[in-house]
């Protein structure tokens, strides 16, 4: 099977199309959340409760042809409660032998709601089925399916009985999405549509197949030396010891972004590029993606806690500063 | 100084920058791709023009391109629009030709003033063999012998002149500053000194006789302290001091009764100059004779009434020679003390006149002459 650009625009429009049915706003969430969807990355949510996380995943689950899996975590849930575990079985003939039982994790589509609430240990379990896209058991490693894509999320107040995400498992998402509140309109909308006696429907617009022929579009965009210049500046410069880094950076910043950053902005670059209609990625693309690429990448320092300083200040003021 | 070569400079500059900081393909295209927001689609084009993708990507891109540089129009978009640097290098090069103008003003002045000197000069060069031939004529009128001598006879001449002492001496004979002279004036002065002693001891010697009598006078100053001053001076005109004066001096030993000795005791010029004592030997005291030729005309010169004024002789004078010297006078004539004894103190006060005429710097010299 293989797909033009025009597809692939089709394919998105579509997609957009069918969200925007049951989700009231978020256009740029839910744009971000197509972008690391083609980019083959993974999404963190961040958001108050009932603002409409789970619903989204949940919706862009249904649009697409996949299997989908929610792991909703706590913090009495195991690392074998996720990937899966041996267990022991009985043939015809007595005989008993290993199996290995498949956890919530193979699946296409993950949603890991209220990730912070496991322990570190079970949160380290989806470590290696982020990165890798395979889970190790007993020796045995299961490739799970593709496409494989995680959506977190994650309640910012809830600090009682949770669990701050490692900065490993935070490096491992794509982007950090952090939802606000809806508008007076979009609250109306979102009454209007969910109180009714009809629910909106939505079709399915795309599987698997064609949303891995859709990455692999994404990757084949070019993109210019001088861009991944500045997307290599603006990585760099998160670091605090780094020559591009600007005051604010030095004084509120402990660790820059990691390489999966710069990854993250150009494969983000392209997708955006290809969704906007173009079939190359500028310093706008990149510019676009530096705030949800980066933001969960970089960690700040006591005083720039102390000060409330956010990274997302921190990332603007990297735009403003390192020149194209 | 003309500014015109500090302008060179700059367009050279200029060019070398332009030169160095010409910009290849590459920062060209990345250039225009901002000037006119091509979303950088040309670099990529450029960049990826090999580049066959099966998405078909590359011509989408091609498409988007040639329809975008369609409608711009580059004669608009490339407006003359001047960098800093050339800003900065305008001004300088203004303000130079500005310096230039307001020099070149008065340039045709100092052209001018450099011509008449070089005519003056040029005339003064032509006229050197015509005064040449003057002069000799002159010299042949006046019959002047002509000598020829060598370099080195001439040579000898000005250092036997410059080695003899005779002109030294001559100069210092002017000036009565030997060391015996000096040293006669110390002795006076200590001898004044002990006649002041006596005096007063006769003083003390009298209240004591006259016991009772007028004691609250003894309080006063002695009279010969306030007599002190008039004492002080060696060249009082009272006969008897002068004999005692001369009567110590000739104690000495070289100061016997010569003519020399006569020749001290002189007349000055009374101030009405009826009296004024023109012969010869009081001529040869430097300072007293009349000047040949009268400096300052306007002025009357000052004629002082004859007093006689005691000159101690000196080791020069007995060789011949005579000195500038010219004794302190005093203003009104004190009274004999003896003739007129008072226990009252009286005062008069006296106005000495510049008695020695040296310049410092000769005084120097006099000085570092007589330590060696």
């Amino acid at each position: 099977m293989t797909l033009s650009i025009q597809d692939f625009t089709d394919v998105v429009d579509r997609i957009k199309k069918e969200i925007s049915k049951v989700i009231v706003g978020y256009d740029e969430i839910i744009n971000f959340t197509i972008i690391s969807l083609l980019s083959g990355g993974h999404v963190l949510l961040e958001g108050v409760p009932g603002i409409g996380k789970t619903l989204l995943v949940r919706t862009l689950s249904e649009i697409l042809d996949l299997k989908f899996s929610r792991i909703q975590f706590t913090p009495d849930l195991m690392p074998a409660d996720i990937t899966g575990t041996n267990i022991i079985l009985e043939d015809e003939n007595g005989r008993k032998y290993f199996k290995f039982q498949e956890g919530p994790i193979f699946a296409n589509i993950i949603l890991a709601d209220e990730i912070n609430r496991a322990t570190p240990k079970t949160q380290s379990a989806l470590l290696e089925a982020m990165q890798e896209g395979s889970v190790t058991s007993g020796g045995i490693i299961y490739n799970l399916p593709k496409p494989f894509f995680v959506m977190a999320t994650q309640n910012p107040i809830e600090m009682e009985g949770t669990y701050p995400l490692p900065e490993a498992q935070l490096d491992r998402f794509f982007f950090k999405l952090i939802l606000t509140p809806p508008s007076q309109e979009e609250l109306l909308e979102i009454i209007e549509r969910t109180t009714n006696v009809e629910t909106p429907k939505v079709n399915k617009v795309a599987d698997g197949e064609t949303i891995e022929e859709l990455k692999k579009i994404v990757r084949s965009v070019p993109v210019p030396m001088a861009v991944k210049e500045y997307a290599v500046k603006i990585v760099l410069a998160t670091h605090p010891e780094s020559a591009y880094a600007p005051e604010k950076v030095k004084k509120y910043v402990r660790y820059g972004a990691s390489p999966r950053g710069a990854q993250a902005l150009i494969l983000g670059g392209k997708a955006l590029a290809l969704i906007e209609g173009r079939s190359n990625v500028s310093f706008k693309n990149i510019k676009k993606v530096a705030v949800p690429a980066l933001r969960h990448r970089i960690i700040l320092s006591f005083e720039g806690e102390a000060e409330g300083i956010t990274t997302d200040e921190i990332i603007e003021d990297i735009l403003e500063k390192v020149k194209e | 100084m003309n500014f015109f070569v500090l302008l060179l400079p700059f367009p050279i500059f200029y060019l070398y920058f332009i030169k160095k900081k010409k910009p290849n393909y590459y920062q060209i295209i990345l250039q225009a791709d901002k000037h006119f927001s091509l979303d950088e689609e040309l670099i990529t084009f450029w960049e990826y023009k090999d580049y066959d993708d099966p998405y078909g990507l590359m011509e989408r891109l091609r498409r988007r391109l040639e329809e975008k540089l369609s409608h711009l129009d580059l004669s608009k978009a490339y407006k003359f629009k001047p960098s800093h640097l050339l800003k900065i290098l305008s001004l300088i090069f203004v303000f130079l030709l500005m310096l230039n103008l307001i020099n070149s003003k008065d340039m045709p002045k100092s052209i001018a003033q450099i011509w008449e000197k070089k005519e003056n000069q040029e005339r003064n060069i032509s006229r050197i063999p015509e005064e040449k031939l003057a002069l000799n004529d002159e010299l042949s009128k006046k019959n002047i012998p002509k000598e020829k001598i060598s370099q080195e006879e001439y040579d000898k001449e000005k250092l036997k002149e410059m080695e003899k002492p005779k002109s030294l001496e001559e100069f210092l004979s002017q000036y009565n500053m030997d060391k015996n002279t000096l040293k006669k004036e110390n002795k006076k002065a200590e001898n004044q000194k002990e006649e002041k002693k006596e005096a007063s001891n006769k003083n003390n010697n009298q209240e004591r006789g006259e016991e009772g009598k007028e004691q609250n006078i003894s309080n006063l100053p002695s009279q010969g302290a306030g007599k002190s001053y008039a004492y002080a001076n060696p060249y009082e005109s009272k006969d008897e001091n002068v004999s005692q004066e001369e009567k110590a001096l000739n104690e000495e030993g070289k100061g016997s009764e010569t003519p020399s000795n006569q020749e001290r005791t002189l007349q000055t010029p009374t101030e009405s100059g009826k009296e004024v004592d023109k012969n010869a030997k009081s001529g040869n005291l430097p300072g007293t004779e009349e000047r040949p030729d009268k400096l300052g005309q306007e002025t009357q010169r000052k004629v002082f009434t004859g007093e006689k004024i005691y000159v101690p002789p000196s080791q020069s004078e007995e060789l011949g020679k005579n000195y500038l010297f010219q004794a302190p006078t005093l203003e009104g004539r004190r009274l004999s003390q003896d003739k007129s004894l008072s226990y009252n103190p009286s005062y008069t006060k006296e106005k000495a006149v510049s008695s020695r005429i040296l310049p410092l710097e000769f005084q120097e010299i006099l000085k570092t002459y007589f330590s060696q």
